[in-house]
């Protein structure tokens, strides 16, 4: 039965009710989102998008066909150069060039595919990983095109050209919602194929190709459709990025990028389309973020090595899968009440922020929202992240913890004060939300540490006051509420 | 012939540790089932130790010896206390974990002696094979080639003669089984690690000292190594030992072409792509590949 935990939750619902969570995140982010972060920090994230797609083809190839293609970098790249050629070549459209230089990498993920129609596992990843390093060989050879003449558009010992950026998105935050824009198309796409038909013979053939083809499952069609539909989508993620900066740099795609961008996708979660965004933000934001601290981006390699081996020795559902579990266990009134006091705290808190000179108002905004977010999913995911290290760990750390906090509240009740018998689990929580926000945020928005830790804990010790004061007048509504939206794994208390 | 000879003479010697690697890969692999990614980590960790120790002026042997000596420990760790805990999971998986140690290992190695530009000097460099008075290859290199040869001769008997190879050849056609009558599975594993560490850290050596000292570069090599493997199916010695001399050859004699000079880095994969493709067709898969079964 240890297979057990591999297998993806399939979520009920209809294939629009499925996709409809991720549509509406892409949108808020892609709103809220040039609101919030400074020109660098859009453009790291308008690649994050383009990462982010990349890996939800590796998610669809792993995750529901269970097949390994350590090339889906190597083809964005392809997308990539054939965006750069065709608009350097004709001076198309952008988007003409874009959706053309997608279909060109489908071809090529076509044709990637044909033998993986006979071979499967190991050696189809094998085969997949000497393709990207011939690509990859081959990239830096002919280099991308950038205006010169010839069939490969190199200009040598000349001024590189770029290519404009697309009529519509002229600007960075325009660039950034148009990415974004494609980005829920792509993932929209593939999402949708993964909740209907294809997805079903995927996961048919992912078990058994004897019985999908028992069941009268085209496997040859089906493979196809699989390896066309990533190839296509990873190369609109290389045009995306040729559009970013109007060039490509010939060392942008080594085959180091494609077999991270799989781990990542592992580390992330191959079943939840929650998982790309983890691996995107992993490969590109980590580092951004690192680096602004002054930190070595070669110990996130190590870190993303480390993350890699756990996450596949705990079961193969990622950090998606992991938050996907806890989810289940979240009261729905818990998130409506959640909703509506954290709204009412953070922009209370950010104008606050902005009376006195302290932040922007989305700087503040955001942080509190994080905090907020974090306080009340950080005291499980926290600890649900430690069996990210095993389940021995876990028990462990839980029960030490319960340990000194029993002793604490005992004292605490000889001392005559109101004991609280997880007072070492939230202390350790805020600490950890406070500096740990507070790094992230002191590195995008530039916030002074001390203002950061101020708009944080203040924000938490609201929430608890409100809390406090509240509850009795609360707590009907919420039972109503549960009761109206019943989730069967909640631990109602 | 004569404008030919000295291209296949260095062919045959960048081959020989593109062999030298194989061997170390498809020994693994035969015994345990793994493809290891870590495999060019731990050369480069292996050749970055060794650089250290000589840079604090001990003797080279003792920067050898600690090199190819922190390669097999680590890589008997792994499979002593890391490996054992994936044996249920499917090759790939089991694959991509040797990748998440190999990241931990660059990145460690390149955060610690970072890009600056070094040389790892053996003693056999001063010295060289000459032809028409220009220096062709150096000793190293014909060492490696004794090095690849000795390795795949010492693995072959030791699979063909020994108990030890007697173990790892039955949990290689079935782990089950195996254990079933007696063969002390976790044991003999290890020690397959602990031979494939040996070999890497020789193997990080030579590469440390012919291509480039750096653990990003030199962990990245294994692909072409594994390009190697695979032409032996990740199972025969003798054709991983041809398919890496094959393609050092090839890659060699490419620069005699102008054309194609500039894409020679691709040969191995394009050579691995190609019997890859060829086996195909004539049904033969990877060794052990009983993924259907699955």
């Amino acid at each position: 039965m240890a297979r057990n935990k591999d297998k993806p939750d399939i979520p009920p619902g209809t294939p629009f009710q499925r996709v409809r969570p991720m549509l509406i995140t892409f949108f808020i982010v892609a709103l809220i989102g040039p609101w919030v972060f400074s020109s660098y920090w859009l453009n790291t994230f308008s690649t994050v998008a383009c990462l982010v797609l990349a890996s939800g083809t590796v998610a669809l190839l792993y995750g529901q066909l269970g097949m390994v293609s350590l090339a889906q970098f190597a083809l964005a790249g392809v997308g990539g150069w054939f965006c750069l050629r065709l608009v350097h070549g004709t001076g198309m459209p952008f988007e003409l060039a874009l959706v053309l230089g997608a279909l060109i990498a489908g071809l090529f993920g076509l044709i990637l595919g044909l033998p993986a129609l006979r071979m499967r596992g190991l050696y189809l990843a094998l085969l997949t990983l000497m393709i990207a390093a011939a690509v990859q060989v081959v990239v830096n050879v002919i280099g991308f095109p950038d205006g010169g003449p010839g069939w490969t558009g190199k200009v040598v010992n000349g001024q590189r050209m770029m290519i404009a950026r697309p009529l519509i998105a002229p600007t960075d935050v325009d660039y950034f919602r148009y990415t974004m824009f494609w980005l829920a198309l792509g993932m929209g796409l593939i999402e949708w194929a993964r909740a209907t038909l294809p997805g079903r013979a995927w996961g048919l053939i992912r078990k058994s190709e004897a019985a999908a083809i028992a069941a009268g499952v085209s496997v040859v069609r089906y493979k196809a459709l699989a390896f066309a539909m990533a190839g296509a989508l990873a190369g609109l993620a290389g045009g995306l990025l040729a559009g970013l900066n109007g060039q490509l740099d010939n060392t942008g795609f080594p085959v180091a990028q494609s077999i991270l961008l799989y781990a990542l996708t592992i580390v992330g979660g191959a079943y939840h389309w929650m998982g790309a965004v983890f691996a995107g933000l992993l490969i590109r934001a980590l580092p951004a973020l690192l680096n602004d601290h002054g930190v070595d981006g070669n110990l996130s390699n190590a870190f993303y090595g480390f993350a890699l081996l756990v996450s596949l020795i705990q079961g193969r559902k990622g950090l998606a899968g992991q938050l996907a579990d806890f989810y289940k266990f979240v009261r729905v009134s818990r998130i409506v009440e959640g909703s509506i006091i954290w709204g009412a705290i953070s922009i209370g808190l950010a104008i606050a922020a902005v009376h006195y000179q302290a932040m922007g108002f989305a700087g503040a905004l955001f942080l509190t929202l994080v905090a907020l977010l974090f306080r009340q999913a950080i005291p499980g995911v926290c600890w649900l992240l430690l069996g990210f290290f095993g389940k021995r760990v876990q028990d462990a750390a839980e029960d030490a913890e319960a340990w000194l906090s029993l002793r604490l509240a005992n004292l605490m009740s000889a001392l005559g004060l109101m004991p609280d018998h997880r007072i070492v689990k939230r202390t350790l929580n805020v600490l950890f939300i406070g500096y740990f926000v507070g790094y992230v945020v002191n590195g995008v928005f530039d916030v002074d540490y001390i203002v950061a830790l101020t708009i944080i804990w203040s924000s938490i010790a609201i929430r608890f006051l409100i809390q406090l004061l509240m509850h009795p007048a609360i707590l009907p509504l919420r039972q109503k509420i549960d009761a109206k939206y019943p989730k069967p794994f909640a631990a109602y208390r | 012939m004569e404008t030919l000879l000295p291209f296949i003479v260095v062919g045959i010697s960048v081959g020989a540790v593109y062999a030298l690697s194989g061997v170390g890969l498809v020994v693994l692999y035969r015994a345990s089932g793994v493809v290891n990614f870590a495999f060019g980590a731990l050369g480069g960790l292996a050749a970055m130790v060794c650089w250290q120790v000589i840079d604090l002026e001990y003797d080279d042997w003792m920067g050898w010896v600690a090199g190819v000596g922190v390669a097999t420990l680590l890589s008997w760790v792994y499979g002593r206390f890391i490996a054992p805990s994936l044996t249920h999971q499917d090759r790939v998986v089991r694959a991509m974990a040797t990748l998440g140690f190999a990241l931990m290992i660059m990145g460690i190695a390149q955060w610690y002696w970072g890009d600056d530009p070094r040389r790892l000097v053996l003693p056999t460099d001063s010295d060289g094979i000459e032809f028409d008075g220009r220096r062709l290859i150096s000793h190293t290199r014909v060492v490696a080639l004794l090095f690849a040869a000795g390795a795949t001769v010492g693995m072959l008997w030791l699979l063909a003669k020994t108990p030890l190879g007697l173990r790892m050849r039955a949990l290689q056609s079935n782990r089950v089984l195996a254990g079933l009558v007696g063969v002390r599975v976790k044991r003999t594993d290890t020690w397959a690690w602990t031979l494939a560490g040996l070999l890497a850290g020789i193997s990080g050596l030579f590469m440390g000292n012919m291509v480039r000292l750096n653990p990003t570069v030199l962990t990245f090599l294994v692909i072409p190594a594994m390009a190697a493997a695979m032409v032996g199916r990740m199972n025969s010695l003798t054709a991983t030992v041809v398919g890496g001399l094959v393609i050092g050859v090839i890659e060699s004699l490419l620069n005699l072409v102008p054309e194609v000079q500039r894409y020679g880095s691709a040969t191995a994969f394009v050579v691995a792509i190609s019997v890859v493709l060829w086996q195909q067709r004539h049904g033969i898969g990877l060794s052990r590949d009983n993924s259907h079964l699955e």
